[in-house]
């Protein structure tokens, strides 16, 4: 495969996975919100919201969220497609990479992102676009979800189709972490217990940003506490949202990359991802309490940028010395 | 201009569908492809109108809708520049086919198999011994003085002699009703995805009409294309194919995806591929892979900064190099611009007769070239009535439609037509012919043209042209500019098969 499409493959991974997590934090805010306007004064909610999107913390108004500001950058998150982790411009990246690699394409699935960049447009101009954004944040993740069954059901599983999926996931990781060090940063750091008090609420809105809430209850007592959601996002092997099931899948999928194209460049890659499979696989909460949440995910992340260069050097951007010596 | 509607002899049509055509303009000195001039309609379109009159206007409008989403829906579209923002627009298209019968089709194929391969034949003297050139027969500074002429192709080798194996030929109907070639497009020729795209909507909107017709299929171009691509190498089905695009932003570029997809072939931009020690590499996920053949979508002089345009970043450097040491096919080959020069153009007859021996089975239009001064002064002399073209021009820029302009627009091309002369020729006015097309709500005549898309071998007998092409339309009420990127749409186009 033409390092290039490799390489929008990757990114339409990464970008619809971007969009989905933008859909999901939105639409579990914003409903959050609906709630509970009126009881907090300094809703901490949109500033740990901000934080996780990676976007710029909301305007205060004598130490308070000024709300009308908060939803005025939520709809810029919705609908400002310069901003890249905003849902309109993550759809259009996706779909911009989708059209260099359109061959490489079934026509199901290009269709459909095709349409859900038309909807996303047409909703734009829509008027009452506050009052139904339930309707519009549901459809969209459906959009999305099946974006994700048609990439499953009608792409050739060759190495485009590994890219695309190595993407969503290192960007899942990426999402899951940013959430976390959003919210619960101050696990097991020092003088961390008070702030755990703040929010009963947050642990909720936290596992429902993943969608994992109910596999949540399931698993522990639906009260949720910030050491067992960390544990549970964090190290749960089963968990389809949960760092380490992405990580091992990723750390597969690169495997197999290297086996289909047959170089010995993927060497680097292997090794970092099985590093962190094996980290991820055999530590347990009491290991991320005694570094701190902060410090662990950060290691988490710096691995994963690690492997997105190492991405780079093996398939995308190698040097041509290297092939002619 | 006498114009009169069409009467219909059918008492048992409804009169909602007899409506539809009562903006229908006949005009005795334009050839109507649906009507004869006594009104009733041609022995190929009668099965058309039997459909058209059966249909409500809503119901006409509705699969003009279902058309439109699907192009939508699918991408289909190209780029327009400009206009404050670059956008990405429909290529309008119109939901009644245009019909050609068999017999005006083998017409039209064996005329373009002798025009091609003789085309073929003088750019392989005009870039070697030059022996039509040496006769008289065409002028040398014709040729020389030509700005898509290339000096670095002189004695350069080309695969199996074939100069241009991609080629779309404009056709018109001039008033008797033959056709007539307006111009050849010899170097990267467009439209032909737009052709499939066509068919496919068409059979997917009015599938029952189309069935019964007997219409000759189109959908083998790709592997017709891949096929010629494959015999200009040695390694022919191992060899590595490629299509080179200038990339998203070309207003071409849903074809070159589509041609890439149809043909399973990769779709590389000029920072895909590198030279390395003579050869053209493309950079894969799995080291660097040798290409045989470049299907290229990007114009002579943008290929190879090493060798024509400095600045272009969207070839590749060093690719003429290794293409003059045969270790890489180019299609179409460098330096076709010649034979597609306006001007050059009305010695193609010459070209038939000098190579092949034959009389030009396809006349061309009448051509009037300025940098002759018994012409250029005629032309002068009557600008309100010609059409005056620069002559490396292409899409509709750089014209003057005589009856159409303005005496300020007559002036300025005068002066352009002085200053260089040989950069301009003119034609007479043509009177497109018009075919009937469903504009809101109403069947109304429009002008059109045809692109048939010819694929050359290197020898007439292996030329392929799917049945058909691309027919443009003038969507506009009595324009004749039938390009896209001016108004223009297009239409499905059946050749029927043989009775």
């Amino acid at each position: 495969m033409l390092s290039r499409s490799a390489d929008s493959m990757y990114w339409i991974g990464r970008y619809m996975e971007r969009a989905e997590n933008t859909i999901r934090l939105l639409r579990v805010r914003l409903n959050f919100m609906v709630g509970q306007a009126a009881q907090h004064g300094n809703d901490r909610g949109w500033q740990q919201f901000f934080s996780a999107l990676r976007q710029p913390p909301p305007v205060m108004k004598n130490g308070v969220v000024d709300s009308a500001a908060a939803l005025r950058m939520a709809h810029d998150l919705t609908f400002d497609a310069a901003n890249q982790t905003s849902i309109s411009g993550c759809i259009n990246l996706a779909r911009s990479n989708a059209r260099t690699v359109r061959s490489q394409l079934s026509s199901q699935l290009w269709e459909h992102m095709n349409r859900l960049y038309l909807r996303l447009h047409a909703w734009q101009g829509h008027q009452n676009w506050h009052d139904e954004r339930d309707i519009f944040f549901r459809e969209l993740e459906s959009s999305v979800s099946l974006f994700q069954g048609l990439a499953l059901s009608s792409l050739l599983h060759d190495e485009g189709w590994l890219f695309i999926q190595i993407g969503g996931h290192l960007e899942r990781i990426f999402s899951v972490c940013y959430l976390l060090q959003a919210h619960f940063h101050y696990f097991g750091v020092h003088g961390g217990e008070e702030l755990e008090t703040v929010d009963p609420l947050n642990g909720i809105g936290v596992l429902r940003a993943c969608n994992s809430f109910e596999s949540y209850c399931r698993v522990y007592d639906p009260r949720p506490e910030t050491r067992q959601v960390t544990s549970f996002l964090l190290l749960n092997p089963y968990l389809p949202n949960s760092v380490r099931f992405n990580v091992d899948q990723m750390a597969t999928l690169l495997r197999q990359v290297a086996g289909a194209t047959e170089t010995r460049r993927g060497g680097d890659l292997n090794r970092i991802s099985g590093k962190l499979k094996a980290n991820l696989e055999y530590s347990q909460i009491e290991d991320i309490a005694e570094v701190g949440a902060h410090a662990y995910i950060s290691g988490i992340m710096d691995s994963c940028n690690q492997i997105h260069d190492a991405l780079y050097d093996a398939y995308f951007n190698y040097t041509i010395e290297e092939e002619f010596s | 201009m006498a114009v009169k509607s069409v009467p219909t002899q059918d008492e048992t049509v409804n009169e909602s569908a007899i409506s539809l055509f009562s903006n229908y303009a006949l005009d005795g000195t334009i050839f109507d492809e649906m009507f004869q001039e006594n009104g009733r309609p041609r022995a190929s379109y009668e099965k058309l109108l039997q459909s058209i009159l059966e249909l409500q206007a809503s119901e006409l409008t509705q699969r003009q809708q279902a058309a439109d989403l699907t192009f939508l829906n699918r991408g289909i579209t190209f780029t327009v520049y400009g206009e404050d923002s670059t956008i990405e627009r429909i290529f309008p298209y119109d939901i009644l086919p245009r019909i050609i019968s068999d017999q005006e089709w083998k017409k039209i194929e064996l005329g373009l198999c002798q025009r091609i391969h003789a085309i073929n034949l003088f750019l392989r003297d005009a870039y070697h011994e030059g022996r039509i050139l040496q006769e008289g027969k065409i002028p040398f500074d014709l040729i020389y003085s030509c700005a898509n002429y290339q000096r670095e192709m002189r004695g350069v080798k080309v695969a199996n002699d074939v100069y241009t194996s991609i080629v779309g030929t404009d056709l018109v109907r001039l008033p008797s009703g033959e056709f007539a070639v307006l111009e050849d497009n010899l170097r990267v020729p467009s439209g032909v995805s737009y052709m499939l795209a066509n068919r496919e909507v068409m059979t997917q909107i009015f599938p029952g009409m189309f069935g019964g017709y007997g219409i000759k299929p189109i959908g083998h171009y790709g592997q017709a294309l891949l096929e010629q691509l494959q015999t200009l190498t040695p390694k022919g089905r191992d060899a590595t194919i490629v299509l080179l695009t200038p990339g998203i932003f070309n207003s071409a570029y849903f074809e070159h995806t589509f041609l890439a997809r149809v043909m399973g072939i990769e779709l590389v931009e000029g920072a895909d591929l590198l030279i390395h020690d003579g050869f053209v590499y493309m950079r894969t996920t799995s080291g660097l892979q040798r290409v045989d053949v470049i299907y290229r979508r990007i114009d002579d002089e943008f290929v190879d900064p090493l060798h024509f345009e400095p600045d272009s970043v969207l070839g590749v450097p060093g690719l003429f190099n290794a293409y003059r040491a045969g270790n890489i096919t180019l299609a179409n080959a460098i330096g076709t611009g010649i034979a597609d020069d306006k001007a050059v153009y009305a010695f193609v007859p010459e070209m038939i007769r000098y190579y092949l021996g034959e009389e030009p089975i396809l006349q061309n239009i009448e051509t009037y070239l300025c940098m002759r001064d018994d012409e250029r002064a005629y032309v002068l002399d009557n600008l309100d009535k010609l059409v005056v073209k620069a002559v490396g021009e292409s899409g509709g820029y750089g014209m003057l439609i005589g009856p159409h302009s303005t005496a300020k627009e007559r002036e300025s091309f005068r002066q352009q037509i002085q200053e260089n002369p040989r950069n301009y020729i003119a034609q007479p006015t043509l009177s497109l012919s018009r075919a009937p097309c469903y504009i809101d709500g109403n069947v109304v005549s429009r002008h059109v043209d045809l692109r048939p898309f010819i694929l050359y071998g290197g020898e007439q007998e292996n030329t392929v042209i799917v049945p058909g092409g691309l027919t443009r339309v003038a969507l506009r009420e009595g324009s004749l500019v039938v390009n896209s990127s001016q108004g223009g749409g297009s239409k499905d186009t059946w050749v029927l098969q043989e009775n």
